[in-house]
């Protein structure tokens, strides 16, 4: 069912393109298509990256964090500030500001969150909305509305006549699938990480193994808030951001953790991709598309949830 | 002294109290199981020891240190292991990981491979299924996995709570044997059963909880020859 689901799904900008005579067939829209997929390709792995911090804090807490796209804005405003102000590279400033992320994590977690872990799910996600508002106007007051970027190695890389990707796009993509595999295996082979994964299955089991759950909350926040800021750093040298532009990545890691499966690392991975090349589809074939590309998230969303609610991966319990 | 001391406790969940005044000792070597009906308090004993829920008075001492007021997961670290019911393993783990996971709060990588072999000396079964997932074994291996894991830091005493719940005639034998063996291996026991027969027939001492009160203690023996407790909870 959602194998068919997101057939049509990806067919549909075919249909859309055919219909509209902007998709043609030949050489030359081939290799524009293929280069508009490998860009897509990569930027799904800087969304994979953002929402696998979404889905760990899902998995691990069951609380519903819609504050981690304005981590995600942080981040980008984080990396401005270190190469404006500090003249620090964009991706050697992430020695700086992943540190300050987890502990931002952390700490929103040991002041906020773990008061209302386990109580009513509503608690939770008002407090993140609201802290999520906080961070918007904050970052208003510090750095005003205007849209800014940082002009980072913006010069494409041919690879072949006509295929190229932006240089920027492919470390991005390096960076976030190191950034992403280095999380999975901690939480694979790591003593911290395997009692996250055993928190994540059943709290009260892993305390009577000697689990201080709420230490491991703190930590699950703080990788979860640097997957975050991560995220920021890299769509940062890529595209434009205001403090507003947060809300869209809440949606777009919304989008990812439920069509990969809530709580499923890897489901956050294949989630992250699948949106992204929807979305450099739906751009390159649709009329106007760049402004319709935010229907691939909610459109996916909202489908997935009534088709399949626990998406590509996750578990039936849901 | 008493490894493990219960005295005059009250606890329940939010403002409903469960149990009322009871008292339990556990001698150390012992095996003492405490049974009765449904609702009588058994697994909520372990749950207020464990400090799993509301306590509302009375005093619990391990070895002769006051444990209320810890939380749940300090409690292993005084030497004093936990199986909860449901035989509820770390499905999406493997086995090894769910050893690893008892021994979390042993940092001595000697000591947790140590601990390892010595859980798999007792249940070769789980050597053999060292890489398969929790979830995918059946009820009896899931029994022995969670008792497994919960020995995994070698603590002196622990509780098991309704072990042979819904498993075959062969594994509750199995299980009942394996309860022995750690007994015997000097490893303090008090055990929660609905099975009530099989439980003081190897048990040291035993307790009938009844509506969260104590009513019946004695010997094993004296438990099954008592014909109070033989028409009310052993059928006959």
């Amino acid at each position: 069912m959602l194998g068919a689901f997101l057939a049509v799904a990806y067919a549909l900008p075919f249909a859309v393109g055919i219909y509209t005579e902007s998709v043609f067939f030949d050489l030359q829209w081939l290799a524009d298509f293929t280069t508009v997929l490998l860009n897509g390709f990569m930027q799904g792995g800087v969304y994979a990256m953002f929402g696998a911090g979404l889905t760990l804090i899902f998995g691990v807490m069951r609380i519903i964090n819609v504050a981690h796209g304005e981590t995600v804005m942080l981040g980008a405003y984080m990396t401005w500030s270190a190469f404006f102000g500090l003249g620090v590279d964009p991706l050697l400033a992430l020695f700086l500001t992943l540190p300050l992320a987890f502990v931002w994590g952390w700490f929103v977690q040991k002041v906020l969150l773990n008061a209302v872990v386990g109580g009513p799910e509503l608690t939770p996600l008002l407090m993140t909305f609201g802290l999520g508002l906080v961070m918007i106007h904050v970052v208003e007051a510090i750095f005003t509305t205007d849209f800014r970027t940082i002009p980072y190695l913006p010069d494409a890389l041919r690879l072949s006549e006509n295929i190229s990707v932006g240089r920027n796009r492919l470390i991005s993509f390096v960076m976030a699938t190191v950034i992403s595999c280095g999380v999975y295996i901690f939480l694979k082979k790591h003593r911290i990480g395997k009692a996250i994964r055993a928190t994540a299955q059943n709290a009260d089991v892993a305390m009577v193994c000697g689990i201080n759950i709420f230490h491991i909350y703190m930590i699950t926040s703080g990788l979860a808030a640097a997957l975050a800021v991560a995220g920021g750093a890299l769509v940062s040298i890529q595209f434009g951001f205001n403090p507003e532009t947060g809300i869209f990545y809440t949606l777009q890691a919304f989008a990812i953790i439920v069509l990969g499966g809530r709580g499923n690392f890897i489901g956050a991975m294949i989630g992250g991709v699948m949106l992204a090349v929807m979305e450099s589809m739906i751009s390159f074939m649709v009329p106007n598309g760049t402004a319709m590309v935010e229907l691939a998230a909610y459109g996916l969303m909202i489908f997935v949830l009534l088709i399949r609610p626990r998406g590509l991966l996750g578990e039936k319990t849901d | 002294m008493a490894m493990l001391e219960l005295r005059n406790i009250d606890a329940g969940y939010g403002r409903i109290q469960i149990l009322h005044d009871v008292t339990i000792d556990v001698s150390e070597g012992e095996v003492v199981c405490v049974i009765g009906p449904n609702g009588a308090g058994k697994s909520t004993t372990f749950k207020v020891i464990m400090g799993f829920i509301n306590y509302l008075g009375g005093e619990i001492r391990f070895e002769g240190e006051d444990i209320v007021g810890k939380r749940p997961d300090q409690i292993l670290g005084y030497g004093l292991g936990y199986v909860p019911q449901g035989r509820i393993v770390f499905n999406q783990m493997t086995v090894r990981e769910n050893l690893e996971i008892g021994a979390y709060i042993e940092r001595d990588a000697k000591k947790v491979k140590d601990a390892m072999d010595y859980v798999f000396t007792l249940f070769p079964r789980l050597e053999e299924r060292q890489k398969q997932l929790g979830g995918t074994m059946s009820g009896g291996e899931q029994q022995m996995l969670a008792m497994g894991r919960a020995l995994m830091t070698r603590p002196r005493m622990i509780m098991l709570d309704e072990p042979s719940l819904g498993l075959s005639p062969r594994f509750v034998t199995e299980i009942f044997n394996k309860i022995l063996g750690l007994a015997k291996e000097g490893i303090t026991i008090m055990v929660v059963e609905q099975n009530a027969a099989r439980a003081l027939e190897i048990a040291d001492r035993g307790y009938v909880l009844e509506l969260g009160r104590n009513r019946y203690e004695g010997t094993g023996q004296e438990l099954l020859g008592n014909p109070d407790v033989r028409r009310m909870y052993l059928g006959g």
